[in-house]
């Protein structure tokens, strides 16, 4: 690093703090996403990340070579080659892990969530932290506690360089991840009846409700969807760090604060507030204090909750009576 | 009378004759409790038992913040962190008196909550709560920083309860009777306790206690009526913050060593499952949800994960079927008594 010029410097930190920031946004959007529709802070997101992460590391580990020496022995496959094998068996396993998590985050939203009678906002955390909790205890019961590493395809990824500066190819995936994932969802929200619906219910609950839209179907579906994205950012996050049951606990307070930081209702909100919070703690990490990275990003985010109490991206509403 | 909360009954701690007389016996059993449980087994005992007690004033400082002037804070852990190391730096560095450092660290971190409390006047809901978690994060990243003041993640040796001179770690013989050191910090506890629960409940049926709850049922009425939000914000957190300060102080004491990382996320999470579980805005909840989470914790000591399955469940399930928790099914089963022909006589 001796011979690193400071705009070199200035570019890595750059970069790395744009893929941890996708990461940041890509669990920020599902906790918004979630927020949005059903006004409930999910707490448990990470947890739900979590276990779908394990999902599919139990799904690659156990299942995926058997299924690529079946594709090898079939007739239909053989002829492909073993990388478009790989990759194939790699999309069923993500293919299974989000069916999963949808699930998951479905069956959540029906068994606890809609059960409250007449909840508020303190009750609806208490809710979602009593199930951070469950889930937490269920996983280091049933997964373990100790460290993993993901199995092949997701781990151990090429390194680029721009110059002098090394770019992970999983820094890379993260990002067009993101990036992917923020298309497609501008699509859904603009294009398709389900995404309207969604808008809608947010903008009103019951005049959603009295234009004929399903809202409880509605928050099943936006439970199941905040679960996919959860699901994904587990798994890039066990790719990037390593898997274990508290892996997502320092990457989830993060998104959270980027979440709060763009305006817990707003999804572009979600983005920008990632991107800002992982580069602006990759530079403060490196030019000021590593050690107070955290209470750094929590002093941002009270500081912009002071100017601008609902977040950079969201009119503050003054409750009217 | 109906099933909804009038707001003198919600407060009174002691509402009628029988349970006035059911908390003497109750006081008087805590009181000689110690005395008859004799043999070092027991020990342990009186060990939960100060913990009880000092979860207690915990569960009853928090509540004042959350259930009876509806803040959400996830936060308070920090404030537990301030007065254990306050107290313990102004006994260690500064020699001061046990029972002054244990009342300067309420003080000192009833400044501190003022101060974290200063963010509540603007924000509301989850942004406050997410502002007070990472109050809480920080105060332990923080601590484990300051290596030289704070002995960082390592943590720092407390030094034992002392009072006018008498150092509380070696037994001490009255008569028969053997008071080891568990015991003679559990008067003291126990003392603090009542002292406290006792504070809290007046301040409940005071002119502040209204303006806490006028806060949380609504600000703009409130306001509007003359009641300065501002003003009643920042004192319930600075007020619960002392309970935190004293709470966390008497913790330190207690045990011969602490360290940062004991006072993370994890225990404002067993907060917020006290007082929910008990009762939000409740005295009586506080306490039976302070007695269910020791107990909890100590019957499932050895299996952290089943610990936390229970604990979490038992949250999610009592918001789903009972949101004023224990303290309202105890209110049911007692309001169901009373209405029965056989205690009216009829």
């Amino acid at each position: 690093m001796n011979e690193w010029t400071a705009v070199d410097i200035i570019i890595y930190l750059f970069i790395q703090g744009m893929a941890i920031g996708s990461l940041y946004a890509m669990i920020a959007l599902g906790l918004v996403l979630i927020y949005r529709t059903s006004d409930v802070l999910n707490f448990s997101h990470d947890k739900m990340g979590m276990i779908s992460a394990f999902v599919a590391y139990l799904l690659m580990s156990d299942h995926m070579p058997k299924l690529i020496d079946w594709c090898r022995g079939a007739p239909l496959f053989s002829s492909m080659g073993d990388g478009l094998i790989t990759g194939l068996a790699l999309a069923a396993v993500l293919g299974l892990t989000f069916c999963f998590a949808f699930l998951f985050g479905v069956l959540t939203e029906f068994f606890f969530l809609r059960r409250a009678k007449n909840p508020s906002h303190i009750g609806y955390i208490v809710i979602t932290i009593g199930l951070w909790l469950a889930f937490d205890g269920a996983a280091s019961w049933i997964f373990g506690t100790e460290y993993l590493s993901m199995p092949a395809p997701l781990s151990d990824f090429p390194v680029y360089h721009l110059g002098k500066v090394p770019i992970s190819q999983l820094d890379l995936i993260i990002f067009a991840a993101t990036s992917v994932l923020i298309l497609l969802l501008f699509v859904f929200f603009q294009y398709t009846s389900v995404g309207i619906a969604m808008r809608a219910t947010f903008e009103n609950r019951t005049a959603a409700r009295l234009m004929g839209i399903r809202t409880r179907r509605i928050f099943s579906i936006t439970w199941g969807i905040g679960a996919v994205l959860g699901a994904m950012a587990g798994i890039l996050t066990a790719a990037r760090f390593d898997l274990s049951n508290t892996m997502m606990f320092a990457p989830f307070v993060k998104s959270f604060s980027a979440a709060v930081l763009g305006g817990l209702t707003s999804i572009p909100g979600a983005i920008v507030g990632g991107w800002i919070m992982g580069v602006s703690e990759n530079f403060f990490g490196w030019y000021i204090s590593m050690k107070l990275k955290t209470t750094f990003a929590f002093l941002v985010i009270i500081a912009v909750l002071l100017i601008r109490p609902s977040g950079l991206l969201v009119r503050h509403h003054q409750k009217k009576v | 009378m109906t099933r909804e909360k009038d707001y003198f009954q919600e407060y009174r701690l002691v509402q009628d004759r029988p349970s006035r007389l059911l908390l003497s016996a109750l006081l008087f059993g805590l009181v000689l409790f110690p005395l008859i449980s004799q043999g070092d087994s027991h020990n342990y005992y009186v060990f939960v038992a100060n913990l009880l007690f000092i979860n207690i004033i915990i569960a009853v400082g928090y509540n004042i913040v959350v259930g009876n002037t509806g803040l959400i804070s996830l936060g308070h852990s920090g404030f537990l962190a301030v007065g254990a190391y306050a107290s313990i730096l102004l006994m260690t560095k500064i020699g001061a008196p046990f029972l002054v450092a244990i009342l300067c660290a309420g003080l000192v971190t009833a400044l501190l909550g003022f101060v974290v409390g200063l963010p509540a006047l603007k924000l509301e809901g989850p942004y406050l709560a997410i502002a007070t978690l990472g109050f809480g994060i920080a105060v332990e990243q923080v601590l484990g920083l300051f290596k030289s003041l704070t002995g960082g993640r390592d943590g720092i040796d407390t030094p034992p309860y002392s009072i006018f001179g008498h150092v509380m770690d070696t037994d001490v013989t009255l008569g028969p009777i053997v008071l080891s050191s568990e015991k003679q910090i559990y008067y003291v506890v126990l003392f603090v306790m009542v002292l406290l629960t006792v504070a809290a409940a007046r301040m409940m049926k005071s002119r502040v206690g209204r303006g806490f709850t006028a806060v949380r049922d609504s600000a703009v009425a409130a306001r509007a009526l003359g009641v300065n939000v501002t003003y009643f914000k920042s004192l319930a957190f600075a007020v619960s913050a002392f309970y935190m300060g004293v709470a966390g102080s008497l913790n330190a004491h207690m045990v011969s060593h602490i360290n940062p990382s004991q006072y993370g996320l994890m225990l404002s999470i067993t907060m917020v499952a006290m007082i929910v579980v008990g009762g939000l805005g409740s005295i009586t909840g506080s306490i039976l949800g302070a007695v269910l989470f020791t107990l909890i914790h100590q019957v499932l000591a050895a299996q952290d994960h089943l610990n936390a399955i229970i604990t979490g469940l038992v949250m999610v399930l009592i918001i789903i079927f009972e949101p004023r928790g224990l303290s309202g099914v105890w209110r049911t089963i007692v309001q169901s008594f009373k209405r029965s022909p056989a205690v009216r006589g009829d």
